[in-house]
């Protein structure tokens, strides 16, 4: 339950930092690597391959925290008119279309994973792991955005109820 | 029939409050749907090949160097340095935050950032020291501007990557656009001072006080000398500028300044991330978008219709800019440009208009779409730190809006001034 | 804009019947060169034919410059039923990510002409069983090849015209192995690098020179800040055009013939724009760049000094038979 609850609270945003920190790293590697080709000959073409797939799970887990924090750009007109029973309709609206597209993604992106890492095999062309790697990182990130956004529907509905109730509930809770 | 389902869709979606980058995802998929023109797989595939693009890569490493060098200090000591050069003038803190913005704005690739790190020390400054905090916060808001048009750029690496112009040329050319429209705001901002009786910061202006800190802020002032300088020597490519960046930031947070530490650390990397997400969501699924209006063929019936308007370039350029401004007011910089650059190169390219002088064009367009309501993210980010009312806000920054509309001309009549550096570095456009 | 979807429903009566039913079929093309490219310019004629052939049954639409997305994007399509994107084509460098069956031609001085390649391409022994495995491997079927140039080399420092100039050079290269090992073998520092960022490396002086072809290279203006240029000719270069087999399939067979034939068509006018573009470009080359036309003897030096290549590859690719393929080759 421990491991769960920590896991709630902390999986996208280690991912993410452990993500970008590798990112930093290996391209740093090649800006090294470059500099010193003249004198020594190693094979360089992977750290390129390598850094844009850990970005691929950087953008799409980083969706998800995102979702997560509550933090994704919108046009929040409406619901600075409207009173707190209408802003809650409306981030709850919000979640919703998330979760439509969020789960959408995650069902015809685990089809496309499957196409290339088993049914026409892919391979990277400078590190040769099978692509599948890659393509894992949106069917992962927007899994991930899915589930996210049904805790924030429920939380949504949650604060709905409290507000009938008279207590207000508070906004961005998981921030 | 297809771009009518598109439009509907997003415009339901955006304004009930989906989120940007998800309103875009959505309106493709009810286009699939509705048309079964596209096949979803193209749609989910899209997810992975929109974003496995190197250069793209630049982003998330400027908006993770620009939370560290605030974070470990350099922004602190920047603004340190030049209020102890012009802090003492008439409207000097207005004018230490516009030059600050600038040179925070040669670090960072992020116009809401620079608002960010800039705001969070001036805008509390200039108010302890009398200054209007609506005001205030309008200039951090509008000087924050200049963090996408003084290079590095998130919004000019997706210009180049949807048009295919070199980023690094993209970079020389927002040099002096920046410039100018710096001093555009920084005229404004004085005359309002002057206005209102605001005054400097009370102290005497001594060389003494200059030099000590600008030995303190040294190394904050050294890193885009090495960023920029990486990048113009074409030592590095502008993605591994950004990591370059990052590194030297992460050096001088955690052993110089000695601000950062392992848990400060990895807040700013989780924050970094967390922005990072929201920004390239966005960037993901407008590529995808600007792909389906590719196979609808929407691009060239739209460059058709446009060229069937008017054969002035002058006008041409004028039509295109109320179109990038209302554009601006309600979408989100870099979806703009991913969707509309492929669009509107061709258009301005029958007029012999340059590749990266139309970049420019976009990129300062778009750029003041930060500050035009209702959608305007500098103004949020300011309303965030100065806790004020939207409303309030958008009323104070109507001058400095119209001082870089001002700019904006003078920068789309006048190739010169963004194609003279290039030039001068050997740009043959 | 989607081929599959017209075609579904009853293709199996319109391909018995073979004749035609009034249906229109709509093919989606993707490629990866600008509008001006020679490729482009004849996927478009290809288009054409395809419409008059087929008295305006098959409808084309040719979308250059990867503005359908990267290319793998778009083969994906072709793989599968109902995909977007019909037919493409590419340089068969960019094949490796689907099958490692093209790579013996990124091999140095494989060819002793280009008009030895088109021979060998159009009717080679070795090359039809390669497309017949490809078709069993990726679903994807093989319609011809459209030349893509010689590749030569272009530099800052000096005039390249044996081996031993190349050594040190800092080269730009494509990420693909055999590339790699070439440049490694003449003892220059290969480099990956983006090819938007390519001219301003140059300019710079970060990567010392690259190897694309003479089209490519001036289209790109590479010879306004690179001084030599050496005509090196290591890779006949073709860009593979293919088309989905489910799509294929479900066209009637008259259909399918005029395909067939629009591809061939578009082929051997593309290799003649080619060879008319290329003495133009040469000529303007002279004007800008110090040009080095290696002689026989000069080239032999350079396939000498690349031989260590072909080991490394035999080793590397041992499930293809480099010689049945070198035999093969040398019959025409
Ligand atoms: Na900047
Ligand atoms: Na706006």
């Amino acid at each position: 339950m421990k491991l769960l609850k920590f896991l709630d609270e902390r999986l996208e945003e280690m991912i993410c930092v452990f993500v970008l920190a590798a990112m930093t790293l290996v391209i740093f590697i090649q800006i090294i690597i470059r500099a010193i080709s003249v004198y020594v000959t190693i094979p360089m073409a992977w750290t390129e391959e390598i850094g844009r797939y850990l970005f691929i799970y950087a953008v799409y887990v980083g969706a998800a925290y995102a979702t997560r924090r509550r933090a994704h750009q919108k046009v929040d007109i409406f619901p600075i008119l409207c009173g707190d029973t209408g802003k809650l309709i409306f981030n709850l609206i919000g979640d919703v279309g998330v979760l439509v597209f969020a789960a959408a993604m995650t069902f015809y992106g685990w089809q496309t994973l499957q196409h290339v890492a088993f049914d026409y095999v892919q391979y990277a062309p400078a590190t040769k792991i099978n692509m599948g790697y890659a393509y894992a990182g949106p069917v992962l990130g927007m899994l991930l955005c899915a589930f996210r956004s049904i805790e924030n529907v429920v939380f949504h509905i949650k604060s709905y109820r409290q507000l009938c109730k008279g207590t207000k509930g508070t906004e961005g809770g998981a921030v | 029939m297809g771009a009518m389902i598109i439009l509907i869709v997003f415009l339901l979606c955006v304004f009930t409050s989906v989120p940007i980058g998800f309103s875009i995802g959505l309106s493709v998929v009810a286009y699939a749907l509705a048309t079964g023109s596209v096949n979803m797989g193209y749609i989910a595939s899209g997810l992975f090949a929109s974003c496995d693009s190197f250069p793209l890569m630049a982003i998330p490493f400027f908006i993770l160097s620009g939370a560290l060098m605030e974070g470990g200090g350099l922004s602190k000591r920047l603004v340190l340095f030049f209020d102890s050069l012009v802090g003492h003038l008439t409207g000097g803190l207005a004018i230490v935050t516009v030059i600050t913005c600038m040179f925070f704005g040669a670090i960072s690739g992020s116009g809401p950032a620079t608002t960010a790190a800039v705001g969070a020390i001036m805008v509390p400054t200039m108010v302890e020291k009398g200054y209007d905090k609506k005001f205030a916060m309008a200039l951090v808001a509008a000087s924050g501007c200049l963090g996408v048009i003084i290079p590095p750029s998130i919004p000019m690496v997706s210009y180049g990557i949807s048009v295919n112009a070199s980023i690094a040329t993209m970079f020389m050319g927002g040099f002096m656009p920046g410039i100018i429209l710096g001093l555009l705001l920084i005229i404004t901002a004085v005359l309002s001072c002057k206005k209102h009786g605001f005054t400097g910061n009370g102290e005497q202006f001594s060389w003494a006080k200059v030099a000590a800190n600008f030995k303190d802020a040294f190394w904050a002032i050294l890193s885009p000398v090495i960023i920029l300088g990486g990048i113009y020597s074409g030592i590095f490519t502008p993605t591994e500028a950004a990591v370059v960046s990052v590194v030297y930031a992460l050096l001088v947070g955690l052993f110089i300044y000695k601000e950062l530490n392992l848990k400060t650390l990895y807040a700013k990397f989780a924050d970094a991330a967390c922005t990072h997400g929201t920004v390239n969501i966005i960037v993901g699924t407008s590529t995808i978008l600007g792909r389906v209006l590719t196979l609808e063929q929407i691009p060239d019936m739209v460059a058709t219709s446009m060229l069937s308007l008017t054969d002035n370039k002058i006008v041409m350029l004028m039509i295109i800019n109320v179109l990038l401004l209302a554009c601006g007011c309600l979408l989100e910089t870099n979806s703009s440009i991913l969707i509309l650059a492929p669009i509107l190169y061709p258009v301005v390219a029958n007029f012999g208009v340059d590749i990266v002088h139309f970049g420019l064009i976009m990129v300062v367009n778009l750029a003041i779409g930060f500050i035009t309501p209702p959608v305007g993210v500098n103004l949020f980010v300011a309303c965030g730190i100065g806790n004020i009312p939207f409303a309030q806000l958008v009323k104070k920054i109507i001058p400095f809006l119209l001082v870089l509309l001002l700019g904006l001309l003078i920068i789309t009549y006048i190739p010169a001034v963004s194609l003279t550096i290039p030039r001068l570095l050997g740009y043959a456009g | 804009a989607c081929g599959g979807k017209t075609s579904g429903g009853d293709n199996s009566a319109a391909a018995s019947s073979g004749s035609g039913d009034g249906k229109v079929y709509k093919i989606t093309y993707a490629n990866t060169v600008a509008d001006s490219n020679p490729q482009a310019i004849n996927a478009k004629y290809m288009a054409d034919r395809m419409k008059e052939l087929s008295n305006g049954r098959i409808e084309m639409t040719v979308f250059n410059n990867n503005k359908l997305g990267a290319f793998s994007d778009c083969f994906q399509q072709m793989q599968q039923p109902n995909g977007t994107v019909q037919m493409g084509d590419v340089s068969s460098a960019s094949v490796t990510q689907f099958s490692d069956l093209y790579t013996p031609f990124a091999l140095p001085f494989l060819f002793s002409s280009k008009e030895q390649s088109f021979d060998y391409f159009d009717n080679g022994e070795t090359v039809k069983a390669i497309e017949d495995q490809f078709l069993k491997d990726t679903n994807v079927r093989v319609l011809g090849y459209f030349y893509n140039d010689a590749r030569a080399l272009t530099n800052s420092k000096h005039a390249v015209a044996t081996p031993a100039d190349c050594a040190g050079l800092k080269l730009r290269v494509m990420t693909s192995d055999v590339y790699i090992k070439t440049f490694e073998a003449l003892n220059a520092a290969p480099v990956s690098m983006q090819f938007s960022e390519l001219f301003s490396a140059l300019q710079q002086g970060a990567v010392d020179g690259q190897d694309n072809g003479l089209i490519l290279s001036m289209d790109s203006k590479f010879n306004e800040v690179q001084g030599y240029y050496t005509d090196l000719g290591h890779v006949q270069d073709t860009s593979v055009i293919f088309i989905s087999e489910a799509f294929y399939q479900s066209l009637p067979e008259d259909l399918q013939q005029v395909v067939v034939q629009a591809a061939q068509e578009a082929v051997a006018k593309e290799r003649q724009d080619y060879a008319d573009k290329l003495d133009s470009y040469l000529d303007e080359m002279k004007k800008t760049m110090d040009v080095t036309i290696l002689t026989d003897d000069q080239r032999a030096a350079f396939k000498d000094a690349c031989q260590p290549v072909y080991d490394w590859y035999r080793g590397q690719y041992p499930q293809y038979d480099l010689d049945a393929i070198m035999a093969d080759i040398a019959n025409y």
